[in-house]
């Protein structure tokens, strides 16, 4: 007989290892599929921030890891000085009003109506959740113009949300630009408004682990392990209906599982498994993107340019910038000028991604894959754009080592749409994950 | 039955003394379009001394014109897709004159590389489907009939009338989504996140049906297919054919100036006061009540009932004016930048081809369906203000749909090119690209056609503007569901002045000529009447 | 002029222009923090901060509050427009309260408009609106400009009000002590306001004088700063309901049904300050569809107890119909004075009981309390009654 799970959760990210460490603790039969094998040195990038509850939740003090809170998101545009916002409100608004920037006035009242517009609208509710809109609750929705409004403003574009608060193009850039840059989305993209809120989200902000990724996948392994969450390798072939309250999976060429859920703790899960297409396409911001992620070692320690060493920095040119390059992403061709985001890990190397690659590359009329010269290509863009920002980083080079993630291009088999959960959050995934395991735990009984 | 709707008799216009205040009108109704004929005919019809003002001619961008000399051509739209049923039977248009040359037409998908698919009549049963391959067919039937049940749930959420105050619509919203069961309800909420990309490949997996699905999904629509909440569009296309009406996509006999042909009958009919040219500068709101209307000549026409058919934005920031109504109406108004609009050209070709196949082609509809990632980066070019290098054209040969009516041996083709980018004032650099664009698509499925075209007459917005009054941002391509049920919402509202009414573009969802929205605003404005009178 | 609820995480607050010089006279030095302002809970004790409130002047610093200064051509129309306040009947040195409604006729926040110049206003309000006053200002000849840090703002109440301002060296010009002049060569202006229902004056000066000015009319009048804690009494026995804390503004709603979503005017208790019969004022149409929801209804309780807490429930023939939302111990009535957000059909009654702060203390005896503010919602309701059958509409 085959092995029968509660949750089976799929992906190579910390988001994926939380979801399953905390159905498995919460008394669940669950497993994790990693599509690809870890390297020992992974280099992912940037260690995302865990929510406090999750924290407490797989009692993570138990296990070797240093708290580093975010100090604060930098913008460094071309042609005018860093912009800082910060987690506090408070220093951010002092920090624009020393800037002289009249849009620190409606910064507090920005920061609390987006967070509210987030948590009152309909369809962000259900959307981040397992329970189902129903007929009538749609209906009513529709039937109420605030709701409506409410909804239209926060799943319509963040240009427009921006043109209601802000006057200053710096502030609007800044803000599209660290709200936007995870999901390689544009400000004219619909639902990138609900991007921005998501920003706002605390749990976005609230614990960082060590920024070294790789060390956090190590400790969530562990995690997992000590919880009971069973471990699977390999490529996801088939998520088939068996016409019950379970799903047939084939992993591989012949592992065959049965799970009640399926379950994604992020939209490029999903779409790096190959089963965002059967999951109908619920995702806000698109994932035909590839990220790129570069880890560069350098001979000496770089100052950066605004902000402290903890802070997380964008590399962005203006507002129309963003939407070239998403364009561009989105019609399979390279940009040279991306939006790129960098960290620096605790030794003092930089952690730089850009998630506005395309997936595929459309040339002559045929898509083709990613290869060696891309990455060298991607990697010398990235490169390129640090160094124009920072004039000492090219020549302090050590090594860099490039990492690519793109969506899987061949759709798996899937019959059983139904069972599939994607948790569709980008900022705070992990928090929302956990959160959407617990509600379909609850539903379930 | 095919007089000019243009041409009025001179009674129609009438003049009005400067500064004169006019009074015993029981209802004014803004903007002669189809929307405003259609609510001024439900009003006179009632028994109401009803005044039609415009600035424009009747018709409003529906109207015929010499496209060269001898040959009439539509302007507006060449196939009625969402003609509100129910319009059509409380305003007797049938009895008006209102005939259909071809229901339910037949559709051929021309793609690249000169392959096409045979689209024939009933979408549910497409049987007849051009298909060899079985599986191809059954995914394909599957999933149409999925969709067909989803619409009809949705039908009413895509009634403009049931977004209008106090109507019975909304009971009808509520009882048909209501009553969808749990399953269903979260497939339309699948649905309704979905990106039309998405939707299609995750059901479809023959090539050629993507594109065509995807043809139909994307046509007309201002959000881009590769984007959350654009599959909807389609749905709504399929919501008529869904709830078993005919002519889900038809054509009249005399073409869509054959609508205005009958309503104005249908006015006429009612006595309802029609005043062309008569230009209206504001809506006078007293208090909580409408009080009329000033018009541009200075003089005033005052009613306690006033419908505005024409655009949200002329109507609500500058006929009312932004001090009088809601501040997020306001915002919500002011926030809608289009960027895409749809084009139409009317091509004169020289000689009627002879041969059988093309003949037969020419009774069908006609639709060029790009491959899918060239429909992508067409609205991405269009939305950075470029004109796509590939679009989704639309043909019909309305000479032939009626029964073999050429023009002195000339044929008329009337194609819709989508999507383009909107431009309140493109410019002739950026109209001659946009012809030569145009061309090019239509040579790449009808080869050798542009060596007979001996005239060809290209219609954006800003003419649309320029023939009606309104402003041509209402003539771009509508935004993604959520921000047209929004809008919709918001302006019927109306914000909630006694006895005003509003049945402008933004009220309906999606494009095309439905009238629903007027029925809507002329049916509450008569129940509010009725009970102001009782 | 009402201060919003105390913010829940506090940032390290901003001082107001005037906490420099105020700092200096808080022995009890208790603060906290009103829309990431910093604010004064208590300065020396409650109790001798009210009685100075009732029988000398209480001076309390409403720096904390957000204020506008709104010039142009088009002011009095966006007024009338942003606000119930009949901001375009002001003559120069008068003041209005009203409410600040979103589109859908709920009320998002109290306001106090004052007509400086011909055209130049400043409108108050508890929380700030930095976004409404730029939207609603799109397409009009206006200009709102936050002048919330800018200027020191000191709210004087109590019967020797006008002796303060002669201590700050100005003269009242008119009975509504509105006033303005030159100080040391500072513009300087006062301007009526009102605590809830409770009358007082504000004085105006630039944030550089603050110091100077503060420490004048410390020395030569008989007034005393006033804390929060204070002043809530005051608003307590006033009747004034207090945004955040007595009710969920339209703005900060989490949507929904229901109180959720906002109260009405006529559900806060406040009808008479958006009267139908005036002008359009925003979200005017929308309250006249909305005026006979009145599910529920805010109302001010005088319990016969020494204290209460928030969130008590109120009974009527021992059926649960709502519960307390803010209380205080009033010194004039020895008893409670409370807010109650109750049903509205129940609250027509006149006495309630309410569950004691400890279950073995049982219930206590409530009943209604007669406030300045209810006063002027009974006279309202009665006007309104007979207007609304004069001037229904009939064709």
């Amino acid at each position: 007989m085959n092995a029968q799970y509660d949750f089976l959760v799929i992906g190579d990210d910390e988001a994926s290892l939380c979801a399953a460490a905390a159905a498995a603790r919460a008394g669940a039969r669950a497993a994790h599929l990693r599509l690809s094998q870890r390297k020992k040195n992974d280099n992912t990038g940037a260690a995302p921030a865990i929510p406090n509850f999750v924290w407490r939740r797989l009692d993570l003090q138990d296990y070797d890891l240093t708290l580093e809170p975010v100090s604060a998101r930098v913008t460094l545009f071309k042609d005018a000085d860093p912009l800082v916002t910060y987690v506090n409100s408070r220093q951010t608004r002092e920090a624009l009003a020393e800037k002289g920037m009249d849009d620190h006035h409606v910064w507090d009242d920005f920061v609390r109506e987006i967070t509210a517009l987030d948590r009152s609208s309909v369809l962000a509710d259900v959307f981040g959740r397992a329970t189902a809109l129903s007929g009538t609750a749609l209906a009513q929705m529709l039937l109420d113009p605030e709701a409506l409004e409410r909804n239209a403003r926060l799943f319509g574009d963040g240009a427009a949300l921006m043109d209601d608060w802000f006057e200053d193009e710096r502030v609007r850039a800044h803000l599209i630009a660290h709200a936007l840059a995870p999901a390689g989305a544009s400000d004219r993209d619909a639902a990138s408004a609900s991007a921005v809120a998501e920003f706002f989200d605390a749990d976005a902000w609230r614990v960082r682990t060590p920024k070294d990724s790789a060390r956090l996948m190590a400790v969530l392994e562990q995690v997992c392990q000590d919880a009971g969450v069973v471990s699977y390798v390999g490529k996801l072939a088939e998520i088939g209906a068996d016409g019950g309250r379970f799903a047939n999976i084939v992993i591989g060429a012949d592992e065959k599982l049965k799970v009640r859920h399926v379950f994604f703790a992020t939209p490029e899960a999903a779409s790096n498994a190959g089963a965002l297409n059967g999951a109908v396409g619920a995702q806000l911001n698109g994932a035909a993107h590839a990220c790129v992620t570069v880890r560069f070692k350098l001979t000496q320690r770089i100052e950066p340019p605004a902000g402290d060493y903890r802070s997380i920095f964008e590399i962005v040119d203006d507002a129309n910038d963003v939407r070239q390059a998403r364009d561009a992403a989105v019609a399979g061709q390279l940009y040279d000028r991306p939006p790129v985001e960098f960290e620096y890990t605790p030794n003092g190397e930089i952690i730089a991604r850009t998630a506005y690659f395309p997936g595929a590359f459309y040339e002559d009329g045929e898509w083709r894959g990613w290869t060696g010269q891309d990455r060298q290509a991607a990697a010398a863009i990235i490169k390129n754009r640090i160094a124009s920002r920072m004039p000492d980083f090219a020549t302090q080079i050590k090594r860099a080592e490039t990492q690519v993630t793109t969506p899987n291009a061949q759709h798996s088999r899937i019959d059983a749409r139904e069972r599939i959960i994607v948790q569709q959050r980008r900022h705070g995934a992990i928090g929302a994950a956990v959160r959407l395991i617990d509600e379909v735990m609850a539903r379930d009984e | 039955m095919n007089e000019p709707a243009t041409e009025p008799p001179s009674a129609e216009f009438g003049a009005q003394a400067p500064g004169r205040i006019e009074g015993g009108i029981d209802a004014i109704v803004i903007g002669a379009g189809i929307d405003g004929l259609a609510a001024a005919t439900y009003l006179g019809k009632a028994g109401l001394h009803t005044v039609l003002v415009g600035g424009a001619g009747l018709g409003g961008r529906i109207g015929e014109r010499e496209i060269a000399p001898g040959v009439l051509g539509v302007d507006g739209e060449h196939l009625l897709t969402t003609l509100d049923p129910e319009v059509i039977a409380d305003l007797d248009l049938y009895r008006h004159g209102l005939s259909f040359a071809a229901r339910r037409l037949d559709t051929t998908y021309f793609f690249d590389h000169g392959e096409a698919l045979k689209f024939d009549g009933d979408l549910a049963q497409a049987a007849q489907l051009s298909l060899e391959d079985d599986d191809d067919r059954e995914a394909l039937n599957g999933f149409i009939g999925e969709l067909l049940e989803l619409a009809a749930y949705l039908r009413p959420a895509f009634e403009p009338a049931a977004f209008t105050r106090g109507e019975n619509a909304r009971r009808g919203l509520e009882k048909a989504l209501g009553g969808a069961p749990p399953e269903k309800a979260a497939l339309i909420q699948r649905y309704l996140y979905s990106s039309a990309t998405d939707a299609i490949a995750a059901r479809i997996d023959a090539n050629e049906i993507r594109m065509s699905l995807l043809a139909e999904a994307a046509f007309r629509s201002g959000a881009a297919p590769h984007e959350p909440f654009s599959f909807m569009t389609y749905l709504r296309r399929l919501a008529g054919e869904a709830a078993g009406l005919q002519g889900a996509v038809a054509y009249p006999e005399g073409g869509a100036a054959a609508v205005v042909a009958a309503l104005r009958r249908a006015a006429q009919a009612a006595n309802v006061d029609m005043r062309l040219q008569t230009p209206v500068k504001s809506i006078l709101v007293e208090g909580d009540r409408v009080g009329g209307v000033r018009l541009e000549t200075g003089g005033q026409l005052r009613a306690p009932i006033v419908i505005a058919a024409t655009d949200a934005q002329r109507v609500f920031l500058q006929m009312i004016g932004p001090a009088k109504i809601g501040i997020e109406l306001q915002r919500m108004l002011m926030a809608e930048r289009p960027e895409i609009c749809t084009g139409r050209a009317q091509l004169v070709l020289k000689g009627v081809p002879q041969d059988d196949a093309t003949r037969e082609n020419m009774k069908r509809r006609l639709v060029y369906a790009p491959p899918v990632e060239a429909v992508t980066t067409a609205f991405l070019d269009a939305r950075a203000g470029r004109v796509p290098e590939k679009m989704i054209i639309e043909a019909v040969f309305p000479g032939s749909l009626e029964g073999e009516r050429p023009f002195d041996g000339r044929m008329l083709m009337s194609v819709m090119a989508h999507p383009l980018p909107f431009d309140a004032a493109p410019g002739d650099k950026k109209r001659k690209k946009i012809k030569k664009a145009v061309l090019r698509n239509i040579e790449s499925f009808a080869g050798g056609l542009t060596n007979r075209i001996e005239t060809i007459d290209i219609r954006l917005p800003e003419d649309e503007a320029a023939a009606t009054g309104a402003s041509p941002s209402s003539f771009a391509a509508r935004p993604g569901i959520i921000r047209q049920w929004a809008l919709a919402a918001a302006t019927a509202a109306s914000d909630r002045i006694n006895g005003f009414y509003f049945c402008g573009p933004e009220a309906e969802i999606g494009p095309g000529i439905s009238c629903s929205a007027a029925r809507g605003a002329a049916r509450a404005a008569l129940r509010a009447y009725r009970k102001g009178a009782a | 002029m009402i201060f919003p609820e105390e913010d829940i995480v506090a940032d390290a607050p901003r001082p107001t222009p005037l906490m420099i010089a105020v700092a200096s006279a808080s022995e009890a030095n208790l603060w906290t923090s009103v829309n990431g302002w910093t604010a004064a809970r208590v300065y020396s004790s409650v109790s001798d901060e009210y009685e100075a409130a009732k029988n000398l002047a209480a001076l309390a610093d409403l720096g904390p509050l957000s204020r506008y200064a709104v010039r142009g051509a088009a002011a009095p129309e966006f007024l009338n427009r942003l606000t119930t306040a009949p901001a375009a009947h002001l003559t120069i040195g008068e003041s209005a309260r009203g409410l600040m409604l979103d589109d859908a006729g709920l009320v998002i926040d109290l306001t106090e408009v004052s007509r400086v110049s011909d055209d130049l206003f400043i409108v108050a309000s508890s929380h700030p609106h930095g976004r409404r006053m730029r939207l609603a200002a799109r397409g009009m000849d206006v200009e709102a400009v936050d002048i919330s840090g800018e200027v020191a703002a000191l709210g004087v109440f109590g019967p020797q009000a006008s002796g303060v301002l002669a201590a700050a060296g100005l003269k009242s010009v008119s009975e509504t002590m509105a006033a303005s002049g030159v100080l040391r060569g500072v513009e300087t202006a006062a301007r009526p306001i009102q605590f809830g229902a409770l009358e007082g004056v504000e004085l105006i000066f630039p944030k550089e004088e603050a110091l100077t000015i503060w420490e004048r009319i410390m020395r030569r009048s008989a007034g005393a700063p006033i804390g929060l804690d204070a002043l809530e009494i005051l608003r307590l026995e006033g009747g004034a309901p207090r945004p955040g804390v007595d009710f969920v503004t339209a703005d900060r709603a989490l949507g929904g049904d229901g109180a959720n979503r906002g109260l009405t005017p006529e559900e806060l208790g406040l009808a008479h300050l958006a009267p139908l019969d005036r002008g359009w004022f925003n979200g005017r149409r929308a309250l006249r569809e909305l005026a006979a929801r009145g599910a529920r209804r805010l109302v001010s309780l005088a319990i016969d107890e020494e204290q209460s807490a928030a969130g008590a429930a109120v009974y009527l023939n021992e059926k649960p119909i709502g519960r307390i939302t803010s209380w205080a111990w009033s010194p004039a009535r020895k008893r409670v004075v409370a807010f109650a957000d109750l049903d509205a059909v129940a609250a027509m009654d006149g006495e309630f009981a309410v569950s004691a702060p400890s279950p073995s203390a049982g219930r206590a005896r409530a009943r209604k309390l007669e406030t300045p503010e209810s006063l002027l919602a009974e006279a309202y309701a009665g006007e309104a009654g007979r207007d609304r059958a004069a001037t229904d509409f009939r064709r």
